[in-house]
């Protein structure tokens, strides 16, 4: 283990090729933290060293040779350019010297402080720079931006350490390993929609985080690609059970109350260790699982139930056996594009080589480098993992029996064999209900899964109150799989320092293809896609919650949910929405990258009738999300909807700024659920005439004087902008018609929507 | 003795409950039936023809009955709790048959190596992806068996809610990129039944009404040894009351192309009960070979298998035994079978074969 520890020290602390682009002096730190004489078995002229000036989403070498500023020029201005978004910023001067002279002197610290090499890289990895910041005095803002490369300044030096210190680990042959943790029987985005919602959300990212681990404790956090754990508050907490945090004493927070891991995960390994990895995973999540599962059943003792029942014990072992399906795949990183055209669509390769041999000969290289192909097998790896997870789904198993109230699967628990087995349950779980009514409702009959989540979890749900808010940053996924979908991102040419603007336009002409098309994510890009979404996920959006009066449920990178008072949704969307597209933003008293100005994010929210389970109104959420949100509207959708316990809905799609053009002037002219509510029975006699398009037509004012006339006979006063709310009004109507399909009778649907946004719960 | 029957409800049918869960959230259902749907209705048929004590005194449990042990009811749709691998009613397709009262066009299950394009989804046509395996040596957890992904690397490819007609089954067997055209090639559920899902009493209670000029298309087998199944044939005795009319039918079977070939891809047309493998009768689940009725050694290389739409099975199948659990091949399940040398597959009557 030394020698790999002492190659991820040395890989990622490897001196620039040119001196005067070092911003940190590295070789001092290395000093302090690596000793002359530790082992390592990296080769002095290896290849793997340039794998990441060599990836294609770095600015081809020869373009910056050519340009300024050296480190110094660098340090006047501090300017930064954003990785995914065409913007830069300027922070202001930073003084070199002390800088560096800060960074030596903690490391010196750090070396007294931790006598192995592995809790010394891990401290470097995560708290070198908090530190640092926190004693440069002016300038600190930056110093977590700090580039790798002041010419092209996107690239944080933190971030380089990082992929440098993965590579390191996994070389000679790495691979890419998906790992995934889901439920056996239901999809993994659709646990049980009851009260056991949130409990199995959180089981299931706990499991995953479990999974994670495994590859944490053997190759580093930084092994980890998706999610990014630097600044994830499950890795800082692991990070002090290490107890490597920034200064030694210091307590680490406490991780988040929702559910903050997704159920994949995306590693960079040595191939040859893969099989091992993926094995040892798998058991980790099992002996997870059960000795939750066996917690739950000592808690389901205490509450009355005769767990030494055989036929109680056998339902146990056999559903606690048979409820999770963890899986990996690991595909090699391979030099060339051989084969991936039977994972990624072909014309995806052909583009990929097309771009390839153009940053190739702007490098001036004779072969393309290893980097330039990171892109192509993580995007192949995680092809593969989706045919994994999905082509190759565990045969389906039929139950019999009273079945579980909370999945609606496996068989409730009972006892005793030859009793009435519905009768039996019913005794079973009224026993435990009446001594346990925190985890068990009255009239629920529960799996052993179903009940191990519940007794975890601690508490029972209650119904959805207020508002369901689910958030999903429209473009991720695109930028993952790279191409041209995604466009909106910043092309290469916005990653250089502005003085090296002229150079770039000279030389655009040239580059085009390379400076102006965004290829598949390279690793630089990569771990900025990731650790802006571990800052939208983690930090920016749960703040925003916090102060929308609101709580967390559910954040990863795909997406982000909780739970909101229903006249401050509104305001939350697009506080959200003018937050993400700030580029740059302060967390915890550091600069972050978001994803920036051309980020568009889409949002549903859902409006649940007193009783209807939260978990339902999740599901409703999540299927408007990919349904109308995604197929129907676009990008910067917002999707509103009222949800009845009998599962009907009413409906209102929106896109970009229409909630300010249409929604905010129907809440201002009618801001009470009452009027909204008085409004809509007005407005019924003139439906027909509201919702036929040919009165518009054919006299543009004629139904805008209607329903003005209409609303005024009702006694509603609107005040100034009259005309603006008729025409909000109709508008909206006309949205909800078209999103129906044009059936008649969900015409006032927008408006009874908008209805429950009025305040009517204040 | 084979049967293929046409079975047309008088009404709706039952074919599950829903739990306060999965009622109305927008989900969606898969277009397959419940597992043992169509078992279920053939064995209450049987009984309700050859069982001399009735449909009640049935479900109380043979062991009671003075004809226990001599009688075809008992031996051939098993006692009410028998578990379904044990019974002697073998469904062998169970599709679905559209043209009812004149020419039978047989509906097959989509095989679930075959996906679409999720995008135009008003069109009145699908375009098919077929999963195949990655060349890519790559490592994972389900190995021996190869990872399938689909062939156009559509990520977002997903399962085809409908079925398929003859001609789409020849488009899926020959692997044709060519685009499936909705009437042509395949029906989507949504022109076949509806689904509906009623408050009955305390339990919301799911029921599907075939749309007109649709019915069950079902082959069977029966033991030679045992007395037919009187046809045409009104049965009621089904949940909620249901009745349905059976008769006796002949459809025509896809023309697949069946020269030698190395590669095959093999789909099951009806769930099947199974041991602990997942594997069907004529793969040895040690080696991981071809035995008959297929021709022997071919060797599985890949399962495409869709995740399945969670059902309540209890109303649908209330004469299982309490407390059991099995597992179950559904009906779309398609093996990759490879052979050392070209091989023929003859037309079998519970598998359609495609080549690679």
């Amino acid at each position: 283990m030394s020698t790999e520890w002492n190659n991820k020290l040395a890989l990622s602390l490897r001196e620039p090729a040119d001196g005067a682009l070092d911003l940190l002096q590295v070789a001092s730190i290395r000093a302090a933290l690596l000793p002359d004489d530790a082992a390592t078995d990296l080769a002095d002229a290896d290849p793997r060293h340039a794998w990441l000036s060599s990836a294609t989403d770095r600015v081809p070498q020869a373009l910056l040779a050519q340009a300024t500023p050296a480190a110094h020029g660098w340090a006047a201005t501090c300017e930064v350019t954003h990785p995914l978004s065409p913007e830069r910023r300027s922070f202001g001067e930073l003084d070199l010297a002390t800088l560096r002279a800060k960074a030596s002197a903690l490391a010196s610290e750090a070396a007294a402080r931790f006598d192995d090499t592995r809790r010394r890289w891990l401290w470097l990895w995560r708290f070198l720079a908090d530190r640092v910041a926190a004693e440069v005095g002016p300038g600190a803002p930056v110093v977590h931006l700090l580039p790798a490369d002041p010419r092209s300044p996107d690239l944080s030096v933190w971030g380089r350490m990082a992929i440098d210190g993965a590579i390191a680990t996994a070389t000679p042959s790495p691979a890419f390993f998906v790992a995934h943790v889901e439920p056996t029987i239901f999809d993994a985005a659709n646990p049980p929609p009851d009260a056991s919602f949130v409990a199995s959300l959180r089981l299931q990212a706990h499991l995953a985080w479990q999974a994670a681990l495994v590859v944490i404790e053997a190759l580093g956090p930084d092994a980890v690609l998706a999610p990014s754990l630097r600044h994830h508050p499950l890795c800082d907490a692991w990070l002090a059970q290490q107890k490597v945090t920034a200064n030694k004493g210091d307590k680490a927070a406490a991780a988040p109350s929702f559910a903050c891991f997704p159920s994949s995960f995306t590693a960079i390994v040595p191939l040859a260790r893969a099989s091992d990895l993926g094995q040892a995973c798998a058991d980790r999540v099992r002996e997870a699982w059960k000795s939750i599962a066996g917690e739950a059943m000592s808690k389901l003792a205490d509450l009355g139930a005769d767990t030494k029942d055989e036929t109680i014990l056998s339902l146990w072992k056999r559903q606690v056996e048979d409820a999770w399906n963890p899986g990996w795949v690991a595909v090699p990183w391979l030099d060339d594009s051989n084969g991936a055209g039977s994972l990624v669509s072909k014309p995806d390769v052909a583009a990929h080589e097309k771009w390839v041999k153009a940053h190739q000969d702007a490098q001036g290289l004779e072969d393309p480098w290893v980097g330039a192909y990171f892109g192509l097998w993580y995007t192949a790896a995680l092809a593969a993992s989706d045919g994994r997870r999905y082509r190759l789904a565990p045969v389906r198993t039929v139950q019999a029996g009273p079945t579980c109230t909370s999945c609606g699967q496996r068989q409730a628990l009972y006892t005793g064999a030859g009793a009435d087995r519905l009768t039996s349950a019913t005794d079973l779980w009224s026993r435990v209900a009446a001594v346990g009514g925190h985890v068990v409702a009255e009239g629920e009959l529960l799996c052993a899964c179903c009940a191990t989540a519940r007794l975890w979890a601690g508490d029972v749900e209650p119904p959805a109150p207020g508002a369901v808010v689910v958030f999903a940053l429209d473009q991720i996924a695109a930028m993952r799989r790279g191409g041209k979908d995604a466009k909106q991102a910043a092309a290469m040419g916005s990653l250089l320092h502005s003085s090296a603007g002229e150079l770039a336009a000279k030389a655009r002409g040239a580059l085009k293809e390379i400076l102006d098309t965004p290829s598949l994510l390279g690793p630089s890009r990569l771990a900025s896609v990731e650790a802006a979404c571990t800052t939208v996920a983690m930090h920016t959006i749960p703040a925003l919650v916090r102060d929308a009066g609101g709580t967390m449920i559910h954040a990863t990178s795909e997406e982000q949910m909780a739970l909101v008072p229903r006249h401050r949704v509104l305001g939350l969307v697009q506080a959200v929405r003018d937050r993400l597209r700030d580029g740059f933003v302060e967390v915890d008293g550091r600069a972050a990258v978001q994803l920036g100005s051309s980020t568009t994010v889409s949002a549903v929210v859902v409006l649940p009738e007193h009783g209807v389970p939260l978990g339902r109104a999740v599901r409703a959420a999540r299927s408007l999300l990919t349904g109308l949100a995604r197929d129907g509207l676009g990008a910067e959708a917002l999707v509103l909807a009222r949800h009845a316990v009998d599962g009907s809905q009413q409906v209102l799609g929106l896109r970009g700024g229409e909630p300010q053009s249409l929604l905010q002037p129907l809440l201002a002219a009618f801001p009470t659920t009452a009027t909204f509510d008085k409004l809509v029975a007005a407005l019924r006699p003139i439906r027909a005439a509201l919702v036929d398009a040919d009165v518009d037509k054919a006299l543009p004012d004629a139904r805008m004087m209607l329903v003005g006339d209409t609303i005024g006979r009702a006694g509603i006063q609107l005040d100034g902008a009259a005309d603006d709310t008729v025409r909000a009004l109709c508008a909206v109507v006309d949205r909800a018609l078209a999103q129906a399909d044009g059936d008649v009778r969900r015409a006032m649907d927008g408006l009874q929507v908008a209805a429950r946004l009025a305040g009517g719960d204040r | 003795m084979k049967l293929d029957v046409l079975i047309v409800p008088n009404d709706t049918v039952i074919v599950g409950m829903a739990t306060g869960a999965r009622v109305v959230d927008g989900g969606g259902r898969d277009a397959r039936l419940p597992p043992y749907f169509f078992l279920d209705m053939l064995r209450t048929a049987y009984v309700s023809a050859h069982c001399s004590e009735g449909d009640a005194a049935y479900r109380r449990g043979c062991a009671s009955c003075p004809k226990n042990g001599a009688c075809d009811a008992q031996a051939v749709a098993g006692p009410v709790d028998a578990d379904p691998a044990q019974i002697a009613i073998k469904v062998t397709a169970q599709l679905l048959a559209s043209g009812v009262g004149g020419r039978i066009e047989p509906l097959y299950p989509v095989p679930d190596d075959l996906l679409v394009d999720p995008g135009p989804k008003d069109a009145v046509w699908a375009q098919p992806s077929y999963l195949e395996h990655s060349t890519v040596e790559m490592l994972h957890d389900a190995q021996p068996m190869r990872v399938l992904v689909p062939s156009s690397r559509m990520a977002a490819a997903a399962t085809f809610d409908a079925w398929l007609t003859r001609k789409g089954v020849r488009v899926w067997a020959e692997r044709k990129p060519q685009r499936l055209s909705e009437g042509e090639h395949y029906l989507p559920a949504r022109r076949l039944f509806d689904i509906e899902v009623r408050r009955e009493g305390d339990q919301d209670v799911v029921h599907l009404r075939l749309r007109p000029g649709i019915g069950f298309l079902v082959s069977a087998e029966i033991p030679d040894d045992h007395a037919a199944l009187p046809l045409p044939a009104a049965v009621s005795g089904l949940p909620g009351q249901r009745a349905v009319r059976i008769e006796a039918v002949q459809y025509p079977l896809p023309t697949i192309e069946t020269k030698p070939k190395k590669k095959w891809r093999m789909c099951i047309l009806s769930d099947r009960a199974c041991d602990a493998s997942g594997l069907p009768p004529w793969i040895d689940p040690r080696e991981h070979t071809t035995v008959a009725p297929v021709p022997a050694g071919g060797k599985l290389v890949a399962i495409a298998r869709r995740r399945v739409e969670p059902a309540d099975l209890e109303a649908a199948t209330p004469t299982r035994t309490p407390g059991m659990q099995q597992t179950l091949m559904p009906a779309g399940t398609t093996f990759f079978i490879e052979y050392e040398e070209p091989v023929r597959l003859e037309p079998l009557a519970d598998i359609l074969a495609g080549g690679s």
